[in-house]
């Protein structure tokens, strides 16, 4: 069995959703624990693994094995292997840098409000289309892969490089990350 | 599912050409507009931005292949269409710092550098909407902030495809070369311009099917420092960048003074002309002119042409005072005969004679009194012509609507909420250049003004005032103008058009500030294509 680390450094602002939104300052929040720090949750990171397993399985066969793809992330059914192998924690700051922003009282300047709207075929805004979101600024996030078998510890290295964005608008140039695994 | 192994990587360093500003939407201390700031407090482009301006210039059947769609309708319903994501993945363009590499990430910022603290103080730009009498509409008045011209950004375009998605690739990029291709605001009054950096700038196809592509795909980081593994040059064509686009070239020279406002004065006068820096490259590494450049902004000339154009164009269309349109002849008439015989016939006058009574002559009397001519037929006839030709008359009250066809056309219009209609605003069709020349001391010029007491002709205390304006005879202005072709099409709109421009160039449309006291007066040449 094995336990591995992983961080996740960003590289610009980035936006993990809580589905809440606060009246007029933003239509979008972000994911925050109780100390008002930001965090991802296991399950979001879990599902990214997975779809970048996934993806590099479709494209080549000698890369990643599909099963083993199946087998570690789990399937649907009652069959007894149908669980899944891998347990991700959530990523969160390092708890240095938490105490230290927690100690300050540095928090809330972790966020950043910004706004777009959509431009109509005319090349103007268009009515209603304004909307703004939170972001959190370019931070790094660690978290845990806990007691799994050393044969999915390849599957993991070999998918976290094509993890390369996460969270809302990752194809518009939020959330641009890098996933490093390495052993603890 | 369809397994998408082609991904085209483009990383592309832009230039600003002019000054430019994507608005954060927050208001500053200082001014209406603030720009958009990264984590670390620096300028940048937000890749919403540049996705939208590619999504909007890109043909329409490529548009939602690209850029990906929302589904129609519930599943259950016939004409139900799926959604799906966007195959294009676009990063946020990034600021190369002052060491030629981009800054990205959390990073300590030295904001007392040289370099840095610039952007702590980025340039500010008045603006006051003129008015058709030429002075300053009240409520008007605004002020925004903008980045420098010449601040360069990295950023990364990804198609997620196939093979045969290649051209694609090649019309989406081949966008980034076109003279509309502006980010962020304002963009019709010189904002926003950008060109590409092609020693910096790299692409590469990579065919995940393949080995070595994939692994040099994977070791590729989203990091922006880091160049596409064995990238090759951008290599787009730039011709094809002016279809549909009309270029003026016109080249100015000053009279003698100009002076386009700062907005405030300096210690020694009270009103000084607009200057800016702007950053300029060598080997890759940002240098700040130490010089501030004198600015000719976009936006003045922009007023200046739209406001003669509007001109020009009534005079096309005859929409003025005394026009042959206007000129009134009127066509309705009474008939009289008709009305008076409708009057003798009332009274039989014909049995009269000495020994009628007098009751007689009452009723007569009577029915005259009675007789309303406004009931009569001639006169509601009458009536009924006038109308008509007010009806008529009003119609080509009309015009003013009209002869703000062209500024419509051109300059593009406002959404005006009181109105009903939904698409009632539109960008214009104009681009015009910011103009930066180069500031020389020697070329400024105190003007010194007294107000004079009109009755005794003596200086009024405390009236004094002085302005310093540029001498720029000895600088040529070169002006380029581009106009979309279909705003052309209307032969009097593009009349209209050509002749705002030959007064310029005449000299007839002076430019910038207190043009009545004889500053900024232009005469230049002309060149089409």
């Amino acid at each position: 069995m094995k336990t591995i680390k992983f961080s996740i450094q960003f590289y610009g602002y980035w936006h993990v959703g809580s589905g809440l939104s606060e009246g007029t300052k933003a239509d979008s929040l972000v994911l925050k624990d109780r100390n008002n720090l930001p965090y991802i949750p296991g399950k979001t990171i879990k599902g990214l693994f997975r779809h970048a397993a996934e993806e590099l399985a479709a494209l080549s066969e000698t890369y990643l094995d599909k099963d083993m793809v199946q087998k570690a992330f789990g399937s649907f059914g009652y069959a007894e292997s149908s669980g899944s192998k891998l347990f991700f924690s959530d990523a969160q700051l390092s708890s240095f840098h938490a105490k230290e922003i927690l100690s300050q009282d540095l928090s809330e300047s972790l966020y950043e409000v910004i706004s777009s709207t959509k431009i109509d075929e005319l090349g103007v805004a268009e009515d209603k289309s304004l909307r703004q979101m939170e972001v959190t600024i370019p931070l790094t996030l660690y978290g845990v892969i806990t007691d799994f078998e050393n044969r999915y510890y390849e599957l993991l290295i070999k998918s976290a490089p094509m993890i390369k964005y996460l969270g809302l608008n990752r194809n518009r140039g939020l959330g641009r990350c890098e996933i490093k695994v390495f052993e603890s | 599912m369809k397994v998408l192994t082609h991904r085209f990587l483009a990383q592309i360093t832009i230039e600003a050409h002019s000054a430019f500003a994507i608005n954060s939407g927050k208001v500053g201390l200082l001014n209406d507009n603030m720009v958009a700031k990264d984590g670390n407090g620096l300028p940048y482009l937000p890749g919403t931005s540049i996705a939208g301006v590619l999504r909007h210039a890109i043909d329409k059947e490529l548009e939602n292949e690209l850029f990906g769609t929302s589904g129609i309708g519930n599943s259950r319903g016939r004409e139900s269409k799926d959604g799906f994501g966007s195959r294009l993945v676009i990063s946020p363009g990034l600021l190369v710092g002052k060491d030629g590499r981009v800054i990205e990430g959390l990073q300590t910022i030295d904001f007392e550098d040289p370099f840095y603290s610039l952007f702590r103080a980025l340039p500010l730009r008045d603006h006051v909407k003129i008015n058709s009498k030429g002075t300053a509409e009240k409520g008007a008045k605004y002020d925004e902030e903008l980045v420098f011209k010449g601040t360069r950004f990295v950023f990364e375009i990804e198609l997620k495809g196939v093979k045969e998605d290649q051209n694609s690739w090649e019309k989406l990029l081949g966008i980034l070369e076109t003279p509309d291709f502006r980010l962020g605001s304002g963009t019709r009054k010189g904002y926003g311009e950008f060109k590409i950096i092609h020693e910096r700038s790299f692409q590469r196809i990579f065919d995940l099917t393949e080995t070595s592509d994939l692994s040099a795909y994977l070791t590729k980081t989203v990091s922006l420092n880091f160049p596409i593994p064995n990238g090759e040059k951008l290599n787009i064509e730039k011709v094809q960048g002016l279809i549909g686009w009309k270029k003026y070239e016109l080249q100015l020279r000053a009279k003698d003074f100009f002076l386009f406002g700062a907005g405030f004065g300096d210690g020694d006068v009270d009103h000084i002309t607009k200057r800016e820096k702007i950053i300029s490259w060598v080997n890759h590494c940002p240098k700040i002119s130490d010089e501030e450049y004198i600015l000719i902004p976009a936006t003045s000339i922009k007023g200046a042409l739209a406001h003669r154009l509007r001109f020009n164009f009534s005079k096309e269309i005859e929409d003025y005072i005394e026009s042959p349109k206007d000129f009134y002849h009127p066509q309705a008439k009474i008939d009289e005969e008709h009305l008076l015989s409708e009057l003798k016939s009332l009274a039989n006058l014909e049995n009269l004679c000495v020994n009628t009574t007098d009751e007689v002559f009452m009723e007569i009397e009577n029915k005259i009194r009675e007789f309303d001519p406004f009931k009569t037929k001639p006169w509601i006839c009458f009536e009924n012509q006038l109308k008509d030709e007010a009806a008529i008359i009003l119609k080509t009250g009309d015009q003013s609507e009209e002869s703000n066809l062209a500024i419509k056309t051109l300059f593009g219009f406002a959404n005006n909420h009181s109105q009903e209609e939904q698409k009632s605003s539109g960008k214009g069709n104009v681009i015009i250049q910011d103009v930066y020349l180069t500031y020389k001391k020697e070329n400024d010029k105190v003007f010194n003004h007294v107000k004079i007491d009109r009755f005794t002709g003596g200086a009024i205390d405390g009236a004094l005032f002085q302005e310093k304006a540029f001498y720029g005879k000895d600088q040529p202005i070169d002006l380029n103008i581009f106009v979309k072709k279909e705003a052309l099409e209307d032969p009097k709109i593009k009349k209209a058009w050509e002749d705002t421009l030959e007064d310029l160039i005449q000299g007839g449309i002076p430019l910038g500030g207190m043009t009545t006291k004889g500053h900024g007066f232009f005469t230049g040449t002309k060149k089409e294509n």
